[in-house]
């Protein structure tokens, strides 16, 4: 994030984004079954807090977190400071990149949940901070990404108006992190389709080796990076968020013991929770009546979907079905 | 007085072998030393089988290694070795004297790559062999062996679990770094990469690598060395035999020569750009910018990137020795002391003089030059089959009276002015450069131009 571009914020209520809305219960969902022995609560949450610190408001109801630093921009850190709901928040203002370069090594020391929610794609300053907090944050902690998945973003164009095809993009800044499979070669485009999915393998790729890559280790045996979460949602724009856990060998046996797999399938993404949340929006009116038929079974639903006489199309409803306890419902209120 | 019975203790210790010579090796080179013996073996059972050295010589032998968290095995159908072979010859440290040279173009030398590859990644292994007469296992305790000091022998045993012919062996106990590469999809990303570019002349004799991960089965793609070749462009090869050693050097234009040097100097266009080493067919040294071939080498001028789009092939074969090869135990390198090698580079040198001249002249005319190594189509190496080829490059007369004198121009700004701009510019996606280019195309037309008229 540079203190100069348009924030977003100036364009996007962020509480009232559905599909986002969705994902952002999704991973607090996650982090809250992480086992006790995390102690969550005596972590710190690092994000973009904007105006909204709607993820702050989460993290500290939620997973009972009292240390909070919202990273903003020196233009617009002051109406952060009024803006923070709770007192525990503390504001950062400068880059993202500049605060953490400043982190002192006993802050680095406390376990962190990192979201970094970029309004653009990723790029050589996301790579950046990708890059320190997987190289100094205490073992246990977690770091997420969210950046704009649209393969557009990642074909910029020359002089000559030639546009340069997105896997050569993606190969600049990821090297061999870029997935061998599924990957076409130039000059052939990647579908516009399968970009977030790719892209999300690129940045998983790329964390799991910067971990490896920085040496550390207790007692001989190397930190590991294990792959938590391949979401994308899309409210406009295609996004993705992605992240995983920087963990040691102690933490390994409780995170089998949590999610029931053995380590090695850990540290392949195995036990990643991977989500496309692209839910088109609905009435109040549809949304009290699918929710009439619920709880039930895909089969199930598929039959009293049939005879509600509600006419949305039937895979944007079963969508619905599957998230109905998330889906927000937003309404005016008079204060 | 020093007593005549003194001598100076010289026997190896175990430890020299588990501990150092596994520090001068990458995990993946090890990796690559146990498919050398699959690519050994499988020359030796087509030979056997009578086959000739055509396209499809190697088809149908493979090797396939499989990664999981606590085991790597590197199995293949390429013949086995034969109990003889492993009782006096395969676990022996270094290669016998008397050892059987029964693999035309050998490219497993020393004796000495499977039990690095061993000790580099675990402290257990075994290795199974099936040949079409018995079948064997032979243990690797490494904990144990290293304890009997005396004792360097390793036991074989008659139980296999398979009765597919070929070597299996399968390195357990890994060491924690080793269990955590395999796991990093970027390094495995990395040793396909390596396989494809270093073992791209056996693949394309139809043998086959497979790399099996938690996560994905990988085929390792067949990489196709290429240079330009029309009427403008024609490779050069030189071909000659060298005290029992086949030698070819082939050099010529692999892609499109950059214009603009900073545009080019990004690492994946660099890479594949320079010289190349290959021992029997195996490449040891790939895209080579120093003085290890011939760039900075004596007199001879440093690599620069307006050379980025060159590539040369240095092919040495020996049908029967391989210790005539200039390659070191890792096969990453090459022994620049040996005499036939020094020889090749007075050879190199003189057709990549070619190439420099022409890269100077295409500056009179670089549009032209550019126009033409665009059009012109590229031919696998491996279909030149000539003893020699005279290098033939397009030349390029200078224009100065008809071409406009330009200079370029470099700044540097905040990129979020960059951004702004690029949008203000109706793209949001222009690349900085273009930015500059088409903010500088503005201004001048609406104060210069507009002025002027």
């Amino acid at each position: 994030m540079t203190p100069q571009e348009n924030p977003s914020f100036y364009k996007v209520n962020y509480s009232i984004r559905a599909n986002k809305n969705i994902e952002r219960k999704l991973i607090f969902d996650a982090l809250i079954r992480l086992p006790h022995s995390f102690k969550l609560e005596q972590y710190r949450y690092i994000g973009f807090g904007s105006m909204w610190f709607i993820d702050f408001i989460f993290a500290h109801r939620l997973l009972r977190i009292t240390s909070m630093w919202s990273i903003e921009r020196v233009n617009s850190s002051a109406r952060a400071e009024f803006n923070r709901p709770y007192d525990c928040i503390e504001i950062k203002s400068g880059d993202s990149c500049e605060i953490l370069a400043r982190m002192a090594p006993e802050e680095w020391s406390i376990p962190f949940i990192a979201w970094f929610d970029y309004d653009g794609r990723f790029d050589k300053d996301v790579f950046g901070d990708c890059e320190i907090l997987l190289t100094k944050a205490s073992p246990g902690s977690v770091i997420l990404m969210t950046v704009n998945a649209h393969r557009n973003s990642y074909k910029p164009v020359d002089e000559s108006g030639y546009a340069r095809a997105s896997i050569n993009t993606l190969r600049e800044i990821f090297g061999d992190s870029v997935p061998v499979e599924g990957v076409p070669s130039e000059p052939r485009e990647i579908e516009i389709s399968k970009f977030p999915n790719i892209l999300s393998g690129c940045i998983l790729n790329l964390m799991g080796h910067i971990v490896r890559g920085s040496g550390r280790a207790s007692k001989s045996c190397p930190y590991r990076f294990i792959p938590l979460f391949a979401f994308e949602h899309n409210d406009g724009a295609p996004m993705i968020t992605v992240g995983g856990m920087l963990a040691d060998w102690r933490r390994i046996s409780d995170l089998e013991v949590a999610m029931g797999v053995e380590a090695d399938a850990l540290f392949s993404g195995k036990a990643k929770k991977t989500e496309t949340l692209d839910l088109v929006p609905i009435t109040t009116k549809e949304k009290l009546s699918l929710d009439r038929l619920l709880p039930c079974s895909e089969s199930e639903f598929d039959i009293r979907f049939g005879g509600s006489g509600i006419k949305l199309d039937i895979n944007q409803a079963r969508k619905y079905r599957r998230f109905y306890s998330h889906f927000p419902v937003f309404a005016e209120t008079i204060l | 007085m020093i007593e005549t019975k003194s001598r100076a203790h010289g026997t190896p210790t175990k430890d020299f072998f588990v501990r150092m010579i596994t520090r001068d090796i990458t995990l993946a080179d090890c990796i690559m030393d146990l498919v050398d013996n699959a690519v050994d073996g499988a020359r030796r059972s087509a030979k056997l089988e009578g086959r000739k050295k055509n396209t499809d010589f190697l088809r149908g032998f493979s090797v396939t290694i499989r990664a999981t968290g606590s085991q790597i095995t590197v199995n293949d159908n390429c013949g086995g070795i034969s109990l003889d072979d492993a009782v006096n010859y395969a676990f022996h440290f270094g290669r016998r004297k008397d050892a059987p040279r029964d693999v035309d173009t050998s490219i497993g030398l020393y004796g000495i790559g499977m039990k690095r590859a061993i000790f580099k990644m675990g402290r257990q292994a075994k290795v199974e062999s099936v040949t079409k007469a018995e079948k064997y296992t032979v243990v690797v305790n490494v904990d144990e062996w290293e304890r009997k000091l005396e004792d360097w022998d390793f036991d074989i045993d008659d139980k296999v679990d398979s009765d597919s012919i070929g070597t299996r062996i399968t390195i357990s106990q890994l060491y924690e770094t080793v269990s955590a590469a395999f796991s990093d999809q970027t390094f495995v990303n990395n040793l396909i990469r390596t396989m494809a570019r270093d073992y791209a002349f056996i693949l394309k004799s139809g043998f086959e690598i497979k790399i099996h991960t938690e996560n994905s089965l990988i085929v390792v793609p067949r990489y196709d060395y290429k240079l330009k070749k029309n009427s403008d462009f024609m490779p050069g090869l030189v071909a000659y035999v060298d005290e029992n050693v086949n030698i070819r050097i082939i050099c010529g234009i692999a892609s499109d020569l950059p214009n603009e040097i900073p545009e080019e100097l990004r690492q994946e266009k660099a890479e594949y750009s320079g010289w190349y080493v290959i021992c029997n067919d195996r490449v040891v040294v790939a895209g080579d910018k120093t003085d290890l071939t011939v760039w900075g080498n004596g007199d001879f001028v440093g690599w620069h990137p307006q050379y980025n789009g060159f590539a040369g092939f240095l092919f040495m074969n020996s049908e029967d020795d391989a210790s005539r090869l200039p390659w070191k135990t890792t096969k990453r390198e090459v022994d620049t002391s040996e005499l036939r090698y020094q020889r090749a580079i007075i050879n190199m040198k003189n057709l990549t003089r070619q190439f420099i001249d022409y890269t100077n002249e295409r500056k009179g005319d670089p549009e032209s030059a550019k126009r033409k190594e665009a059009q012109a189509a590229s031919i696998s190496i491996v279909e030149l089959k000539s003893e020699s080829i005279t290098m033939r490059l397009p030349s390029v007369v200078a224009k100065p009276s008809f071409r406009e004198k330009m200079v370029q121009v470099s700044f540097s700004k905040p990129l979020a002015k960059i951004k702004k701009a690029a949008e203000a510019l109706g793209d949001f996606s222009l690349s900085a450069s273009a930015v500059g280019s088409k903010a500088f195309d503005y201004f001048y037309k609406i104060e210069v131009e507009d002025d002027q008229k």
